[in-house]
C-alpha cells in the first residue's frame, strides 16, 4: 500500500514538472523534478520488464499490472529527461548573461 | 603531480567562473542517468513490442541529447563515448533519429580536434572493420548516410554531401568523391554543379581530359557559360597542353570579362591564365613572328597579373619560366630568386629552375652550388631529379669521372626506391641507366 502511494506521488511530481516545463517555468520544473527518485523506480520496474512470458494463469491481472508499471516508468524517465532539458536551458540562459 | 596540478589550474577557473558549464554538466549527468536506467531495465536492448510509445520517444530523445550536452559542457571525450554508446547499443532508434546522430558524430569527429581512438574492444563485433582515425570514421559514417538516402530510408540532406566532399578532399581522395558524385540520382543535385565538382575531382587526380570534357558541357551556352570557377579551371587545364592552349585563351578571356563585382578578386588569376595560355600557344605557333608576338603578349599579361597579386609564388615561378624560355636570362634569374625567397626554399622546382638558368648562362660552378644547397634541403627520396641535373652539369664541365660518381649515387637511389615501391620504371630511372653506360663507353 505504501509503495503504491509513493508511486502515485512520484507520478504526480513527474506530471506537475512536465506542466511547469511546458509553461516555460524552468526553475519551478527543476524544483519539482528534484524530488523524484529514479533508483526506487528502477527497482520497482525491473521485474515487470524482465519476466519474459507471464504465466497463463492470471494473465489479465499480470498484463494490467505490466501496463501500469510501464506507464509509470515512462513518466519517471521522461521527468529525468526533462530535468536534463531544463538544466540545459538554464545553462544557456546563464551563458548568455555571462557573455553579454 | 605537477602536470595534474597544472591541468587543474588551467581548467578550474574556466569551469568555476562559468556557471553555464555547471548546469550543462549537470544536465549531461541527468541525461546519462536516464540511459543508465533504461539499460538496467532492459538487459537485452529495448524490444520492439510491449514498450509504449511514450517511453520509446523519451529514450530516443535522451540518446540524441546526451552527446549534445557533453559538447556544450566542453567535455569532448565524454561526448565521444556518448556518440559511440548511442550508435552501438540497442536503443531501437528510428532511421531519422539514427542518421541525425550519425551526421552529428561525423561532424564532431572532423572538427572537434579530439583524437577518438578505436571503440573499446567490448563494443566491436568480431571481424568488423575498425577505422584507423577520426577522418576515416567520419567518411564511413557519411557514406552510410548517403547509402541510406539511396535506399529511401531518409530524406536528402545536402549538408551530408558537403561534409563528405570536405572530408574526402582533405585526404586527397577526390577520385572516390567523383565516384560518389556519379552515383547520385538525377534531380537531387543541379547537373551543372555536379559537372563542375566532378571536373575539380578529376583534375585533382590528373585526369584532365575527363575534367575538360565535363567543363565543356557545363560551359555550354545553354547551361552556365559565365561560371567563373569553371572558366578558370578550364583555362588552367588548357594552359598545360599546347594543343588546347587556343581554346584556353577563349575561356580565360571570358573569365576576365566575368571577374567583376563580387568576383573582382579573381581578376588577377584570370589574367594569369590568359598569359599562360598565350605562352603555351607560342610554343606551337608555325611562324617566328607569331611566336614572338604571343610570347611578348604572355609576358605583358603575367606582368599585369603580378601587379594585382604581388606575392603569388606560382606567378613568380611562371614568370621565371617564361623569361627563361625567351632567353631573357637575367630577368628570369631575378624571378627564380624571388620564388625561392617566397617559398623559403621548400619547393624543389624553384631550385631546379635557378640551377637551369645559371647553367644556361654557362655559370656551371654556381649552378652546382645551388644544386648542393637544394640537396641539403630535400629529403633523400626526392633527390633523383637534382642528382640528374648535377651529373649533367659535371658532364658539361668535362668532369666525366665526377659525373659517373653522381650517376652511381642516383642508381643506388633508384634501386632502393624500386625495392620499396615495386618495379616502377620512371623516366629518371631509364635515363640514369642510359647516361651511365654512355659515359662509361666514352
Amino acid at each position: 500500500m505504501m509503495v503504491c502511494v509513493y508511486e502515485t506521488w512520484q507520478e504526480a511530481r513527474a506530471l506537475l514538472g512536465r506542466l511547469e516545463y511546458q509553461r516555460g517555468n524552468v526553475e519551478a520544473a527543476l524544483h519539482v523534478f528534484d524530488g523524484i527518485d529514479l533508483q526506487v523506480a528502477i527497482q520497482r520496474l525491473q521485474p515487470s520488464f524482465s519476466e519474459k512470458q507471464p504465466s497463463r494463469k492470471g494473465r489479465s491481472r499480470g498484463d494490467s499490472q505490466h501496463a501500469v508499471s510501464q506507464h509509470s516508468a515512462s513518466l519517471v524517465l521522461e521527468a529525468i529527461y526533462l530535468k536534463a532539458k531544463s538544466l540545459q536551458k538554464l545553462g544557456r540562459l546563464n551563458g548568455r548573461l555571462i557573455f553579454q | 603531480m605537477t602536470v595534474g596540478l597544472l591541468t587543474l589550474y588551467l581548467w578550474m577557473p574556466h569551469f568555476l567562473l562559468n556557471p553555464a558549464l555547471w548546469y550543462l554538466a549537470d544536465a549531461a549527468h541527468e541525461c546519462k542517468r536516464v540511459l543508465d536506467a533504461v539499460e538496467k531495465i532492459f538487459h537485452q536492448g529495448i524490444p520492439d513490442v510491449q514498450v509504449d510509445n511514450r517511453l520509446q520517444d523519451t529514450v530516443r530523445q535522451a540518446v540524441e541529447l546526451l552527446p549534445e550536452l557533453w559538447k556544450q559542457a566542453g567535455c569532448y571525450h565524454e561526448a565521444m563515448s556518448a556518440y559511440r554508446r548511442a550508435l552501438l547499443s540497442q536503443w531501437n532508434l528510428d532511421d531519422d533519429n539514427c542518421s541525425r546522430i550519425q551526421k552529428a558524430f561525423a561532424v564532431f569527429l572532423m572538427h572537434s580536434g579530439v583524437e577518438a581512438g578505436p571503440p573499446s574492444l567490448a563494443a566491436q563485433v568480431d571481424g568488423s572493420y575498425v577505422p584507423k582515425h577520426n577522418l576515416e570514421e567520419a567518411i564511413l559514417l557519411l557514406m552510410i548516410l548517403v547509402r541510406k538516402f539511396y535506399l529511401g530510408k531518409i530524406v536528402w540532406d545536402p549538408s551530408v554531401l558537403e561534409h563528405l566532399t570536405f572530408a574526402l578532399s582533405l585526404c586527397g581522395q577526390t577520385f572516390v568523391l567523383a565516384k560518389e558524385l556519379e552515383e547520385i540520382m538525377p534531380g537531387v543535385f543541379h547537373r551543372v554543379d555536379r559537372w563542375n565538382t566532378l571536373a575539380l575531382c578529376y583534375s585533382a587526380v590528373g585526369q584532365n581530359k575527363a575534367a575538360l570534357n565535363l567543363l565543356r558541357k557545363s560551359l555550354h551556352k545553354h547551361e552556365q557559360p559565365d561560371d567563373l570557377i569553371a572558366l578558370l579551371l578550364a583555362a588552367k587545364i588548357c594552359s598545360e597542353d599546347c594543343h588546347l592552349a587556343a581554346e584556353g585563351v577563349g575561356y580565360a578571356q571570358r573569365a576576365i570579362t566575368n571577374a567583376q563585382g563580387r568576383n573582382e578578386h579573381l581578376k588577377g588569376v584570370a589574367i594569369r591564365m590568359l598569359g599562360l595560355c598565350s605562352g603555351k600557344q607560342a610554343t606551337t605557333s608555325p611562324s617566328d613572328f607569331e611566336r614572338s608576338r604571343l610570347q611578348s603578349e604572355a609576358l605583358k599579361l603575367l606582368d599585369a597579373a603580378i601587379s594585382l597579386e604581388k606575392n603569388n609564388p606560382d606567378l613568380l615561378f611562371e614568370l621565371g619560366m617564361l623569361y627563361a624560355e625567351q632567353r631573357n636570362l637575367n630577368t628570369a634569374l631575378r624571378y627564380a630568386k624571388r620564388f625561392i625567397d617566397a617559398t623559403g626554399g621548400s619547393l624543389l622546382k624553384g631550385w631546379r629552375l635557378l640551377a637551369q638558368i645559371l647553367s644556361a648562362q654557362q655559370r656551371f660552378s654556381e649552378a652546382e652550388v645551388v644544386i648542393d644547397a637544394a640537396l641539403d634541403e630535400t629529403a633523400k627520396w626526392e633527390q633523383g631529379p637534382l642528382l640528374r641535373l648535377k651529373a649533367k652539369l659535371k658532364t658539361s664541365q668535362s668532369l666525366p669521372m665526377d659525373a659517373i660518381e653522381t650517376y652511381r649515387y642516383l642508381l643506388a637511389l633508384v634501386q632502393a626506391q624500386r625495392k620499396s615501391f615495386g618495379p616502377l620504371r620512371s623516366v629518371s630511372q631509364v635515363s640514369c641507366f642510359f647516361f651511365h653506360t654512355h659515359i662509361i663507353i666514352l
